[in-house]
């Protein structure tokens, strides 16, 4: 077992309010691919639960173009958000409108990496499954 | 005041599930604990956690946490993990894991486990 990284934020490191705008402004969501993309750091790593880890802005492109096309909308509503240091932990209820229009609400936790104010890395923990059962 | 040693309780608690001690991982939880994994509905309480832990038991040799990272945020651990599941017929799946754990006092009274668990299953 290695923990790496165990601390209180309220003793050791002030909140980081930018990073926490950022999740936020990114959460909110957008319909435009290309200002979804700019959230990201170029040599970002993106990995939505037990599926292959995509890396970079291109391969990410690719990836989230090609789930956009299987759902009409996603929305975020935040349950709880912490930001420590460079990371920003976020508990959050997704809802996921698909292509014929049935709304799936999903229990998710996003853990992103933010660097030099992008998203150098995000992981999705939830299980999406029923987005695309048919 | 926050006496306990939060994180200690958490790994002991991972402890327990990786013998198998159902009898010594409810002890961590408060008798109206809430207690979800995934997308299943949420169990209650000792007896909700037992009739959930019990058949996992049955199903798999073993269950262990390889902890990543830990967070202690008040009266919150947050814990980044890959459970390996290894199962009877000897299929392994390793899946990546937060369990978002909410403490009141010394005793566990929410624990919320985001992951995708279909490949242990299927």
């Amino acid at each position: 077992m290695f923990i790496n990284f165990v601390l209180n934020p309220s003793s050791y490191f002030p909140m980081s309010q930018e990073n926490e705008q950022l999740v936020r402004a990114f959460l909110a969501g957008t319909n435009s691919l290309e200002k979804y993309l700019e959230f990201f750091a170029d040599d970002c790593s993106y990995r939505v639960a037990n599926q292959s880890i995509v890396l970079g802005k291109q391969a990410l492109a690719e990836a989230a173009g090609r789930f956009r096309a299987m759902v009409q909308k996603v929305d975020h509503r935040i349950i709880k958000l912490w930001s420590i240091s460079d990371r920003v932990i976020c508990e959050l209820e997704a809802v996921y409108t698909r292509k014929d229009g049935q709304a799936i609400s999903l229990p998710c936790l996003d853990l992103f990496t933010i660097e030099n104010g992008k998203i150098s890395s995000l992981q999705v923990f939830a299980d999406l499954s029923p987005v695309f059962k048919p | 005041m926050i006496t306990t040693n939060l994180i200690e309780s958490v790994k002991a608690a991972y402890a327990a599930v990786e013998r198998n001690d159902v009898d010594t991982y409810v002890t961590f939880f408060s008798d109206d604990a809430v207690y979800k994994v995934g997308n299943f509905d949420p169990v209650v309480g000792h007896e909700g956690i037992r009739a959930l832990a019990l058949p996992l038991v049955d199903m798999f040799t073993s269950v262990t946490h390889d902890l990543k990272n830990l967070w202690r945020l008040d009266n919150v651990v947050v814990c980044e993990m890959d459970i390996t599941y290894s199962r009877k017929d000897g299929k392994v799946a390793i899946i990546p894991c937060v369990d978002v754990i909410r403490f009141d006092g010394d005793k566990v009274k929410e624990l919320l486990a985001y992951l995708d668990p279909t490949p242990a299953f299927s």
